[in-house]
């Protein structure tokens, strides 16, 4: 259901499941769960990927099992989609830098999954879009909270409502990816942006990180004080004191995410 | 479900029981026992049979909080990041912190002993405390010059008043059960003796209750606390959906009018 690469500092998970889109199963999401949870703890990694095989980056939920008789009670089944809907939070909170490369459809809990990552960089053939109003759902995965701060409340229930498909340009427009290019260089452009991070001074990138996600819901007094206290707490790393030598020697800092 | 070490974990008809097995070091808490307490805590939030649950501690004491006697400070895996080391906590302690916030069946802590620090947070995270009064509560972290930092800076303050919870950490204090009670961090205090069998009663009358409302009402109070009242009117309205239209409802109603108690089954 997944693929998983270290390679470089840099680890990349890959959704495989292309005859279905990647559409999200219980093996699918716990796995991607499992491999980012050791991520998080592993030295080796810098930076994390997470894209889809074939033409898909994320095609969502599985419609074809959608609407059939089931046993489940809605308390499970509020419960299996808290436990699935981990994933958008792992990815948004987690301490490495996680890149979404999106090759193709991310529509629906793929498109939460997407825009849970810290950055986004698109093919030209990429699509994204919400669905749920398709099928009669209601939205998961983060979509809500994380499409109304991206693109303010008014294009998010656009999104929500028409539920069409929007191409990567437009999406670019709206600040819902960082950087559209085109198909065949998806790869290189993925690569030089994740080969960067994963050598730069992961600490200060973590608390950048939690940082910016803290600021969407604090104010501008609790963020001057929190910068006090990160800005300090990265001046004690290894990696700052290599970044001032280098520059004063004029070279290229060797960073060691210490 | 026979694969636990560091806990023992125990199905009664619709109670669940989860004892912390580690005697010797007064139950405090290892990563291993952690994983352990959130796979038995799955698996009652997964078995329909299981309406409460109770959490207590094998021996003298409930829980210690955290082992400070081996590989305390950076896990050889870590190879001295301390940026890893610093997550092994929030994928521990801090996920069954979350879990147990966000567990919608209810949970009573027995506590039968030293309930401290990391031990106290684990017991607030409950949403009943019964206490034996021969126990102990209070936050002892800064004895070691450690900081309460499972959650309980965030957890002492709500249940006790902020200058109580400062002076409670500030100065180490441990209390007795019953003038912990007075400070708000015990819900009951009863006879050492009686303390399982008390736990026991209010689990069977939790569990006598409507599931389905139990548990909705369970989550709207917790999830409501940071909410407004208009977000919380919306809340409100939005699980009726969920309970309204349940036969236990209509059960409900029936056994009030014929007079007999109601024979709920959360549908």
């Amino acid at each position: 259901m997944v693929t998983s690469q270290l390679k470089d500092r840099i680890a990349t998970l890959t959704f495989n499941r292309p005859e279905k889109l990647n559409a999200l199963n219980e093996e699918l999401i716990q796995s991607s769960i499992e491999l980012l949870k050791g991520w998080a703890a592993d030295p080796d990694v810098g930076s994390i990927v997470i894209t889809g095989s074939g033409r898909a980056f994320c095609a969502g939920g599985d419609v074809s099992r959608m609407g059939g008789e089931d046993c489940s009670t809605l308390e499970h089944k509020i419960d299996q989609l808290r436990d699935w809907q981990e994933l958008s939070w792992l990815i948004y909170k987690h301490p490495k830098v996680t890149i979404a490369r999106v090759n193709g459809f991310a529509m629906g809990a793929g498109l939460g999954i997407c825009l849970a990552c810290d950055v986004r960089i698109a093919s030209d053939q990429a699509k994204f879009g919400t669905a749920y109003a398709k099928v009669g759902f209601g939205g998961d995965f983060g979509t809500t909270w994380l499409l109304t701060q991206y693109a303010g409340a008014p294009k998010a229930k656009e999104l929500f409502f028409l539920a069409d498909p929007i191409d990567a340009v437009e999406a670019l427009r709206l600040g819902l990816v960082n950087k559209v290019v085109p198909h065949d260089q998806l790869d290189s452009a993925t690569q030089e942006w994740a080969a960067r991070i994963a050598h730069g001074p992961l600490i200060s990138y973590r608390y950048m990180k939690s940082n910016i996600n803290l600021a969407a819901g604090a104010d501008f007094r609790s963020m001057l004080d929190r910068e006090a206290e990160t800005h300090q707490r990265c001046g004690q790393t290894e990696d700052h004191k290599e970044g001032v030598q280098a520059f004063i020697q004029k070279r290229a800092p060797r960073f060691t995410g210490r | 479900m026979n694969t636990f070490q560091q806990i023992l974990y125990a199905k009664d008809e619709r109670v669940a029981t989860i004892t912390l097995n580690r005697p010797a070091q007064r139950n405090a808490y290892s990563e291993a026992m952690v994983h352990e307490i959130l796979n038995a805590l799955e698996d009652a939030r997964d078995d329909d049979a299981i309406r409460a649950l109770i959490l207590t501690g094998a021996g003298k004491g409930f829980c210690a909080g955290g082992d400070i006697s081996s590989d305390f400070e950076y896990p050889a895996r870590y190879r001295g990041h301390r940026l890893e080391s610093m997550l092994e906590m929030r994928e521990n302690m801090h996920q069954l912190v979350r879990f147990l916030q966000r567990f919608d069946k209810p949970v009573i802590a027995a506590i039968n002993g030293a309930a401290v620090a990391g031990g106290l947070t684990l017991a607030l995270c409950c949403d009943f405390r019964i206490a034996a009064e021969s126990a102990r509560l209070g936050d002892t972290s800064l004895r070691f010059g450690l900081i309460p930092d499972e959650g309980g800076a965030y957890l002492f303050a709500r249940f006790m008043g902020f200058d109580k919870a400062l002076k409670m950490s500030l100065l180490s204090e441990t209390y007795p059960a019953r003038e912990a009670k007075e400070l708000g961090l015990v819900t009951e205090v009863v006879p050492d003796a009686d303390l399982m069998q008390t736990a026991r009663q209010w689990a069977d009358r939790l569990a006598a209750g409507p599931p389905l409302a139990i548990r909705i009402t369970k989550r709207m109070m917790y999830k409501q606390r940071t909410m407004e009242l208009d977000a919380a009117l919306e809340d409100a309205a939005l699980s009726t959906l969920a309970v309204n239209y349940t036969n236990d409802v209509k059960e409900g109603i029936a056994a009030f009018h014929e007079k007999r108690p109601p024979n709920f089954k959360g549908r």
